[in-house]
């Protein structure tokens, strides 16, 4: 049943990054909502579940797209290690302290997708400037549904 | 259970989101009107490249049939018709043709419509393909400008632009230059238009091209599919 929701949240997820994709183009990139749904896994749950909501993303992008698993699988990676480093420093259960994990994670996500895209920087100043401050509004927008939606993925470590 | 009950609003709420945005689409995707414009005026650039290519074979047919015929005979067309998909990955762009394996479609291979350049086949199926779109970031075509001076064109970070990644011979580019493929790397013949330079900026990697419209529309494309000029049996 958890892993049900877990699954339909992905879902929800890559269906909502796809339904903006051609309002936000390429800025949608740091506002991922996949990704702010893995970056906010990331802060307090387990890593078994952060690696199926991983899986299931990164496969579903594979095969409905023309990513590869390096630039699929590395940037999401990253973004998971970036938020269990910078939570050791600040608090994920803050409201607004945990934005500041979530938006550097984010940043270090999509400038490594865009290196292994790429094979350099260029071009990416611009879509890190504006994915940057769209990604607080992303973030900020859904962080809170994802707070409510706690008591469907039954974890411990989620705050009552 | 209060709980449960505002996790399943938080749910709803979520789709809800979801579905606003397809709906708002129409709204940000450019004017079918303003669209065709643009398309029949690449049109026109496309088809007055051709003509050029073909008054510069009158001049001197035998130098030319010598020098650009083995390479321009080199391809088979495939007629295909592109269906716009939307990539699951947020930074690439990629869209699926109705012809694969059963005619002898093979990854690399390019693809181009009548405005222009349209991308590289990527994966193939039975009875589909799927396109590596020109403003993928991943995707890189050899150019020249209408000086001759040739470049690396890679597309992205938008929808719809590139920029020039590499610059082989000591190019200035000036906004509103045409580019165009040169024939090098075997995948696109000559003269076929990339796009325009919409922003010029140094240094030129910082410029903006403005690829072939409707990239992420659905048309009628052609496979270029290497006739196999091998040698003895």
């Amino acid at each position: 049943m958890r892993l049900m929701w877990l699954v339909t949240i992905c879902l929800l997820a890559l269906m909502t990054t796809t339904a903006y994709r051609p309002l936000l183009d390429s800025t949608i990139a740091t506002a991922d909502p996949a990704m702010v749904l893995l970056a906010w896994l990331a802060l307090i749950d387990r890593m078994p579940r952060i690696f199926v909501a991983m899986t299931i993303i990164g496969l579903l992008r594979i095969w409905f797209g023309i990513a590869e698993i390096p630039d699929t699988f590395v940037p999401l990676l990253a973004v998971i290690v970036s938020v269990r480093l910078l939570r050791q420093y600040l608090d994920p259960y803050h409201p607004l302290k945990r934005f500041q994990i979530l938006i550097p994670a984010l940043l270090v996500g999509v400038i490594l997708q865009w290196i292994l895209l790429t094979g350099g920087l260029v071009g990416a100043t611009e879509l890190v400037l504006w994915s940057l401050l769209l990604s607080v509004v992303i973030a900020g927008l859904l962080l809170p549904i994802l707070d409510l939606m706690t008591p469907l993925l039954r974890s411990a470590r989620y705050p009552l | 259970m209060k709980r449960k009950k505002s996790a399943y609003w938080a749910v709803s709420c979520w789709l809800g989101l979801a579905l606003l945005g397809y709906g708002l689409q129409p709204l940000v995707t450019p004017r079918r009107s303003s669209d065709a414009q643009r398309m029949l005026q690449e049109r026109i650039i496309q088809k007055s490249l051709l003509i050029d290519a073909e008054n510069a074979s009158i001049v001197d047919r035998q130098l030319l049939l010598d020098l650009f015929l083995p390479e321009a005979s080199n391809f088979e067309l495939v007629p295909a018709r592109m269906i716009p998909s939307r990539d699951l990955s947020p930074l690439r762009s990629s869209a699926v043709i109705d012809r694969g394996l059963e005619s002898r479609l093979a990854p690399g291979m390019g693809v181009i419509g009548a405005q222009g350049i349209v991308g590289q086949i990527y994966q193939v199926g039975n009875g589909w393909s799927r396109i590596q779109l020109a403003d993928d970031p991943a995707f890189v075509v050899p150019f020249q400008d209408e000086q001759d001076m040739r470049g690396i064109l890679a597309g992205g970070p938008g929808r719809g632009v590139g920029y020039p990644k590499l610059r082989l011979d000591p190019l200035v580019l000036a906004e509103g230059d045409l580019l165009y493929t040169d024939g090098s790397g075997g995948v696109f013949p000559p003269s076929i238009y990339i796009g325009i330079v919409d922003q010029s900026r140094i240094p030129a990697r910082d410029s903006v091209i403005r690829l072939p419209a409707g990239l992420d529309n659905s048309q009628e494309v052609l496979v270029l599919t290497p006739l196999d000029v091998g040698g003895s049996p």
